[in-house]
């Protein structure tokens, strides 16, 4: 009878200990910086860093995403890993919008941390927004590889036009 | 006869090892590697002896050395090792501000005899020989001696040393006795040492001793030492004007300034000695290691800047408990903490493959959907979030689905 009272105490203890456990830390997210706006070329390639940090005492998962998965010009690098309470990441988001996207582009880089327990998991995330606005593209006429060759193979051509017209 | 030549032997030997160090007394003192350090760093407690700032081997007999925290209290510090040159020992700093190191080496007993100029072999311009301990005077070699030889001094040597080391580059609290029975303290700013006069007071048993009678000393190296007399108060300013480590040392002005013992008539002397008795009792002398404040670790400006967003969801698990098509859970408050360095928006996002959450979670008693707050930085919003059954719900058994608290700078 007192054995089976012992086990009892312990048993709840332990319950206590894991309830405890799961209730002590929130699930949070650190993230910086808050939002970007920038202006690039069309063409051009454009690598921005977001630190992603972790300010709970407990291990939690990250994943990074477009929210808009239908620009496909936005890459990111990490998508996916976890932090070690206290700890940080950069990860990189590469922007290389092709020569026919100019304008002003809108997206949202979201992060975010999900807790498994059980059916209804609970999760904190943060909403980067982007506002890029792509112009033109930038590089000089004179240093595109394309111009030069055609460039370069038209004045072959008036040499030797000019050639054969000396020889007649 | 035997036993005549071996103590002969004896004599002599004590009296090269006597030449070697008696240009000045043996000092002993504490390094550390640097004044300001990092909170929960190890501190490496050297104690060692020597001349001239300069260690020459672990010191010998009883050493010890105590801590005292930056809460004042005090625990000994234990011997780790010893090397040709340490008596080791360490501690973890894990106190914001100042620990004072308090060493204390008590060395054997030694006698100073005044032997006369040309009485020791190399050194013809000295006139005093140095013993360890116990002399049979009877048997001791006499040769070369004065004929007025006498004895100066039989003393027990106990030497003090002190040192600081600050977790956040304070010193505040070094012009403080720490009660070490003779006790150098500085009254200046320990970490303008270098730039200046310095000045220091003095101690004997938590008072000062009669003007004159203890000589301090600042020493950079062989070649560059300042001294002064400590006055009435036990005070005296050195110009300490290299910016350096400095060793800064005290102890009796001179051989008739020794105060704890008494000079005494009856000591063997040479047969032309008419003078007065030798001192025979304790010699004190303290020892204070001022560590230049480099620019490596002066760098206390420290910053961590707050993610532009960081904020924390609390509780990390929502439990809505057994309910029933048509119920309507106990509430449960969720706590959204801002812990960056911007004013969020917060808003909720609810997945779910068979519509129990999407349909039934309400939070403030809105649908989840229409869920926005503004949460100021260092500021917190703890909505109440419940799940309402729908009447007409089918499903049983464990429902899956997700929360997401998503935050947007505004």
């Amino acid at each position: 009878m007192k054995l089976k009272t012992v086990g009892i105490l312990i048993v709840s203890l332990f319950c206590c200990l894991l309830i405890s456990v799961s209730c002590v830390h929130g699930i949070g997210i650190g993230v910086n910086p808050a939002k970007m706006e920038f202006e690039m070329g069309a063409g051009e390639n454009v690598w921005k860093n977001i630190t992603v940090s972790n300010p709970e005492s407990a291990e939690l998962g990250y994943q990074v995403y477009l929210e808009n998965q239908s620009i496909d010009w936005i890459k990111i690098s990490d998508p996916e890993f976890s932090l070690e309470p206290d700890q940080k990441k950069q990860i990189t988001v590469r922007f290389t919008p092709t020569v026919g996207e100019v304008g002003e582009f809108d997206a949202k880089v979201c992060v975010v941390t999900l807790q498994p327990s059980g059916g209804f998991n609970i999760g904190s995330g943060v909403k980067i927004p982007v506002h890029i606005t792509i112009g033109k593209s930038t590089t000089p006429f004179y240093t595109n590889p394309i111009i030069i060759v055609l460039i370069l193979s038209g004045l072959i051509i008036i040499l030797l036009c000019v050639r054969r017209l000396k020889r007649s | 006869m035997k036993m005549g030549k071996m103590f002969a032997a004896f004599a002599a030997i004590c009296v090269v090892l006597g030449t070697a160090g008696m240009v000045s007394a043996h000092q002993t003192w504490i390094e550390v590697d640097a004044m300001c350090i990092d909170l929960g760093d190890t501190v490496d407690v050297r104690l060692t002896e020597g001349h001239n700032f300069a260690g020459e081997g672990a010191p010998p007999f009883d050493v010890s050395a105590e801590l005292v925290d930056p809460a004042g209290a005090r625990t000994p510090l234990t011997k780790t090792g010893e090397d040709d040159l340490y008596w080791h020992s360490d501690f973890d700093a894990e106190q914001v501000g100042l620990y004072t190191i308090l060493g204390l080496h008590v060395d054997e007993s030694w006698w100073k005899i005044y032997t006369g100029p040309g009485s020791r072999p190399g050194r013809p311009d000295y006139m005093y020989t140095y013993f360890p301990d116990e002399i049979n005077w009877s048997e001791i070699d006499k040769t070369n001696w004065a004929d007025d030889w006498h004895v100066v001094r039989h003393y027990k040597p106990y030497k003090y040393s002190k040192a600081f080391v600050s977790t956040n580059c304070n010193f505040y609290g070094t012009d403080s006795a720490f009660g070490q029975p003779l006790e150098i303290i500085p009254l200046d700013d320990v970490t303008t040492v270098g730039t200046g006069d310095f000045e220091f007071q003095v101690l004997w048993n938590g008072r000062p001793l009669p003007n004159g009678t203890i000589k301090i000393t600042g020493t950079k190296d062989i070649g560059t030492k300042v001294s002064a007399l400590c006055d009435d108060d036990g005070k005296a300013t050195l110009p300490l004007n290299i910016s350096c480590n400095w060793l800064i040392t005290a102890g009796a002005a001179n051989d008739s300034a020794y105060w704890d013992g008494e000079y005494d008539d009856t000591l063997p002397h040479g047969e032309n000695y008419t003078g007065s008795g030798g001192f025979v009792g304790n010699g004190h002398s303290a020892a204070l290691t001022l560590v230049e404040i480099r620019e490596g670790n002066t760098v206390t400006m420290r910053a961590e800047i707050r993610p532009g967003i960081r904020f924390s969801v609390t509780p990390a698990y929502l439990d809505f408990g057994e309910l029933d098509p048509g119920d309507i859970s106990e509430p449960k408050t969720v706590v959204i903490q801002n812990i960056g360095s911007k004013d969020l928006k917060a808003t909720v996002e609810v997945t779910d493959t068979n519509g129990l959450y999407t349909e039934g979670l309400y939070i403030n008693s809105s649908l989840w959907s229409e869920f926005e707050a503004a949460v100021l930085k260092d500021n917190y919003t703890s909505p109440n979030a419940e799940l309402r059954v729908p009447g007409d719900f089918t499903g049983s058994g464990e429902m899956e689905g997700a929360i997401i608290f998503w935050a947007e700078a505004i």
